[in-house]
């Protein structure tokens, strides 16, 4: 299917909408460059001149903030977490909401429900809760702990982060006609199989959508690592930034310089995944 | 072994690891924090803290704070769901029509929301005081461009506009994928048929992505609701405390003023009440779904 | 099926991971008889310095090994709730945390520190906040003081003389006379900020009775109206005289500093915190500290909130250890320098060397070593009324309610707090 066909319209639409276009992204971009720009500079001309560009590019902040930050420790724990966190969360979640929309018995209605409703839950009212309950799993004997902990982490970034994914699998699953699925079972494939080598591949597109939604969110996540890990070395960049915001005044240029480093790897990350969302999504629409 | 059963086990394999999970990441540790909201837990262990009926319930309605805040969270939840959908849609069709440039656009408008609540809000607290004074006193425009952050109206604004910011570029994401799944013979056909371009839009596009506004729209209510790293960084309730969120409220009952009981007791409340909005609007929103 | 295949592999590669980053994480337990020792805090000013001197303690001495963790000003209460609501024997050895209210809520988890050779030299009055039951609960660090920091440049031309300032009176006088001086934009400058805005500000009435721990309480209760405490009344209405010579306490306190950095602002009602921030700014003219003439008052508000407490459900060791480093830290030549040189602030001990301190604190040292002092009160404030408070503050600024009304709110707000 040639893909010029899709979507047809003019090929050359009026340029005023690539202007909005432009303006849009104009104001969609102007707080990064005001954190960039303000990186470079002294604290001084941060007040005095906060639109301007800086007087030089004194890399000296970036190099203190990755000091102070223990960056590279930091981006390490970062990426272990939520890399791995994301993966389990997508392989689980899509699974989950396949069966159960695939099933047509009440309890698997029911259990939907349940999975999309407690998305409305505010994380602060079950966090003391949760810090009690998962404190009880400890088995000191072999060490075993959910606090202060990786694994302790990631099992809790599944648990709050299942719910949205399977709401979003679900609603795209039901899109996905048993056809090709009904064809395979009778071809003898049993319930792996169908999902893996079938139906896996058509959820491309929801399934950048759930990663890229997960690697934001549990990257930039503060709350939950803070409580739940406590060894220095162990911090995620979010944690390791907490150096610059004291309690009544934030180091600004420091802080600018923390923050560029915090979102650059998922900017890149970004920019790598969107080529693999375009072949997705163009998957996708080769049905 | 019966099919029938062996399908049953397959399934419950899909969907067991998830469910383990969950229950106990979720689900129990909400079912202790209902138990707590009834007791006169202090926040720390439980032990010793002896039920209070719906004490803490009725108490919250004696905080006044309580209600104003879950008032104006709902204005601004009513405010950000119009605001973005309409940006997120339009930008989604921008992005997926045929106009020059639209990849780096699809790349670029979704970059606000990489960054988190808390950043942003520090950011744009920076723009809403000193770069809008700066810009009114230099262009004497001080009518428009003062300090936002001053007046309980435009604060109340102010936060409205860094999260519709934040948020469109996440649903225009969700309407991508749900233009993106239509098929194009049925384009081709309404084409091929004469319709013209807001027609088709009106009568094709838009009833065939109803399931992306179902998502779209509940994850927009739930996200507004429940909002609090912006509040907290670009506000902090101010001024007056006439910009506190629910969350924020909830919080601070807790950590601040030591009700913790209390707190738990609001968030149950306010979890029922959202729990209801959504099934009314997933129901409502579901009967105009046109599944394939 | 190569998604399949690669899915695997990842599979594996995080299931090793996470067991291997698992295992190294574990630190806490003794290793052959060492006593591991966490402390956490969240004065970011001195967490490195505080790091690089448990570093220099662990190496002069093997028995203790102190590992300091970190948090931001308003995560602290949040985590330490978290840990002792779970696990408290886990939770850090040495903490802080505020006085009044937080150190209630956390006082069954404190130990008594009267064992502590550095409680022997603490500074006079400086342990009250910390004392339960006739025993000591807490070590403070550092004290801080309150007052309002002058920029000597501009008083000189504006030909005010800052000793002449004994009264509210002269103090408006005072800002008259400097609102003249050319670049100045308010005389006198508050910070929006709950603390900044109201707790420390009506500090001052309480601060200069003699009765305020019994006038406090009786205001919370309902039996004492705010309004008619005089001095507090007076107070009200001397900010209102006042009032138009402020910027309203519309800056943030990064705000608020930088403005007198850049002489916009003559005086700012702040602590000797602000030092690390005013010299950024690289000043050229000299500052000091003046007492706010409050009901003729002459000293400044001098107190402590910060207290290193040990924590009651570590065990023996641990909270020996923790004492031992804290002493070391207060009382032992190499660590009292740390104090004055690394931390810069002033301790709230006899026996330090206060020379090297840098302008604001050297100020203040000199208010306390000769008892002109008066105490910070707002600790007996009940918990969490800052934030409603500072919210009364702003409409009063805003001119929406007068000086009764400002005062009735206020009380408002204390009797519900108050309410359990």
């Amino acid at each position: 299917m040639n893909e010029k066909v899709k979507g047809k319209g003019k090929s050359k639409s009026p340029k005023i909408i690539v202007i909005l276009g432009f303006i849009v992204a104009a104001i969609t971009l102007f707080p990064m460059y005001i954190m960039v720009v303000n990186s470079f500079k002294g604290r001084e001309q941060i007040f005095t001149d906060t639109l301007g560009l800086p007087k030089s590019l004194d890399f000296s902040y970036y190099l203190a903030a990755i000091n102070k930050m223990n960056f590279f420790q930091a981006l390490f724990n970062s990426l272990t977490v939520t890399i791995i966190s994301t993966v389990i969360i997508v392989v689980l979640s899509s699974m989950t909401a396949w069966a159960l929309v695939r099933s047509s018995s009440k309890i698997a209605d029911i259990i939907l429900m349940i999975f999309i409703v407690t998305m409305l839950i505010p994380f602060q009212s079950v966090m003391i809760p949760l810090m009690q309950y998962m404190n009880s799993w400890d088995i000191s004997s072999i060490n075993f702990s959910m606090i202060n902990t990786f694994y302790g982490l990631i099992f809790m970034n599944v648990g709050f982060g299942s719910s949205l994914a399977i709401f979003l699998y679900h609603g795209f699953i039901k899109g996905v006609p048993r056809s090709l699925e009904e064809a395979a079972m009778i071809d003898g494939c049993n319930k792996f199989q169908i999902f893996w080598k079938i139906v896996f591949p058509t959820l491309k597109p929801v399934t950048a959508t759930v990663a890229i939604l997960n690697v934001i969110g549990i990257w930039n996540d503060y709350l939950l690592p803070s409580l739940v890990l406590r060894d220095p070395n162990l911090r995620t960049i979010p944690l390791a930034t907490f150096y610059f915001f004291g309690e009544f005044t934030i180091q600004w240029n420091m802080a600018m310089a923390g923050l560029v480093l915090t979102i650059l790897p998922v900017i890149i990350f970004y920019l790598f995944s969107q080529k693999y969302i375009i072949k997705g999504f163009m998957a996708g629409a080769i049905k | 072994m019966n099919k029938k059963v062996k399908g049953k086990i397959t399934t419950a394999l899909f969907v067991i690891p998830s469910l383990f999970v969950f229950i106990n990441v979720v689900i129990i540790p909400f079912i202790m924090g209902t138990v707590y909201s009834f007791t006169n837990w202090d926040g720390f262990a439980f032990k010793g803290s002896s039920f209070v009926g719906f004490k803490n319930y009725s108490d919250s309605f004696g905080d006044g704070k309580f209600l104003s805040s879950f008032w104006l969270t709902t204005k601004y939840t009513i405010a950000m769901i119009i605001l973005v959908n309409i940006i997120g849609l339009s930008l989604a069709i921008l992005v997926t029509s045929k106009i020059k440039y639209k990849n780096f656009f699809r790349g670029v408008y979704f970059v606000p929301n990489l960054i988190g609540g808390l950043v942003l809000g520090f950011i744009w607290q920076f723009i809403f005081t000193k770069l809008f004074q700066s810009i009114g006193e230099m262009t004497h425009t001080s009518k428009i461009f003062f300090n936002w952050l001053n007046d309980p109206t435009m604060a109340f604004w102010a936060l409205v506009i860094v999260g519709v910011w934040q948020m469109s570029g996440y649903v225009m994401i969700i309407y991508i994928a749900s233009i993106q799944s239509i098929s194009e013979e049925v384009l081709e056909a309404a084409d091929i048929d004469g319709a013209n371009k807001w027609s088709i839009f009106k009568n094709i596009t838009l009833p065939l992505i109803a399931p992306g506004f179902t998502i779209s729209l509940f994850i927009t209510l739930s996200n507004a609701f429940k909002q609090y790293d912006t509040n907290l960084s670009l506000t902090n309730g101010g001024p007056y405390g006439k910009t506190e969120l629910i969350t924020m409220n909830i919080f601070q009952t807790a950590f601040s003023s030591n009700k913790y009981a209390q707190a738990q007791a609001k968030a149950i409340m306010f979890f029922l009440v959202i729990m209801v909005i959504t099934i009314i609007q997933i129901y409502i929103t579901k009967k105009r779904e046109v599944e394939m | 099926m190569k998604s399949k295949k690669s899915l695997s592999i990842i599979c594996a590669i995080a299931v090793t991971l996470s067991t291997l980053v698992g295992c190294s994480s574990n630190t806490a337990g003794s290793s052959s008889g060492t006593v591991v020792v966490t402390l956490i805090q969240n004065k970011v000013e001195i967490q490195s310095q505080l790091e690089a001197a448990a570093k220099t303690f662990n190496e002069s001495q093997t028995g203790v090994k102190v590992q300091v963790l970190g948090s931001t000003g308003d995560n602290l209460v949040t985590t330490l709730q978290s840990q002792f609501a779970s696990a408290p024997a886990k939770a850090p050895t040495v903490f802080t945390c505020q006085s009044g209210s937080e150190f209630d809520k956390f006082f069954k988890y404190m130990a008594p520190m009267d064992s502590a050779k550095a409680s022997k030299n603490i500074a006079k009055g400086q342990k009250d906040d910390a004392m339960k039951n006739g025993k000591l609960y807490g070590l403070p660090l550092a004290i801080e003081g309150i007052g309002l920091i002058y920029n000597k440049a501009i008083f000189k031309a504006a030909g005010v003389d800052p000793t002449s300032i004994k009264t509210m009176d002269d103090l408006d006088a005072a800002c008259a006379k400097v609102a003249k001086v050319k670049g100045i934009v308010h005389p006198l400058a508050f910070s929006k900020e709950t603390y900044f805005q109201f707790m420390h500000p009506f500090n001052w009435p309480f601060a200069v009775m003699s009765n305020y721990k019994e006038v406090i309480p009786k205001v919370i209760s309902g039996q004492l109206k705010l309004k008619d405490v005089p001095e507090v009344k007076q107070f009200a209405n001397d900010l209102t005289k006042l009032k138009p010579y402020t910027n309203l306490a519309l800056d943030s306190y990064d705000d608020q500093v930088a403005g007198f950095a850049q002489g916009k602002y003559a005086m700012i009602h702040q602590g000797n915190w602000a030092q690390s921030i005013i010299d950024q700014y690289k000043v050229k003219f000299d500052y000091g500290m003046i007492p706010m003439p409050v009901n003729g008052n002459t000293s400044l508000a001098v107190g402590n909130t910060n207290f290193f407490h040990v924590n009651s459900a570590a065990t023996k060791e641990q909270q020996a250890g923790g004492i031992k480093f804290l002493d070391w830290l207060l009382t032992s030549p190499a660590g009292q320098k740390i104090v004055t040189n690394e931390f810069k602030v002033i301790p709230a001990y006899n026996g330090f060397d206060t020379s090297k301190l840098p302008v604001l604190a050297q100020e203040v040292s000199k208010y306390s070593k000769s008892g002109k002092t008066v105490p910070w009160t707002f600790n007996l404030f009940p918990a969490g009324v800052d934030k409603d408070c500072t919210s009364a503050m702003q409409e009063f600024y805003a001119g929406k309610i007068k000086t009764d009304q400002l005062l009735d709110q206020i009380q408002e707000v204390w009797k519900n707090a108050a309410q359990k």
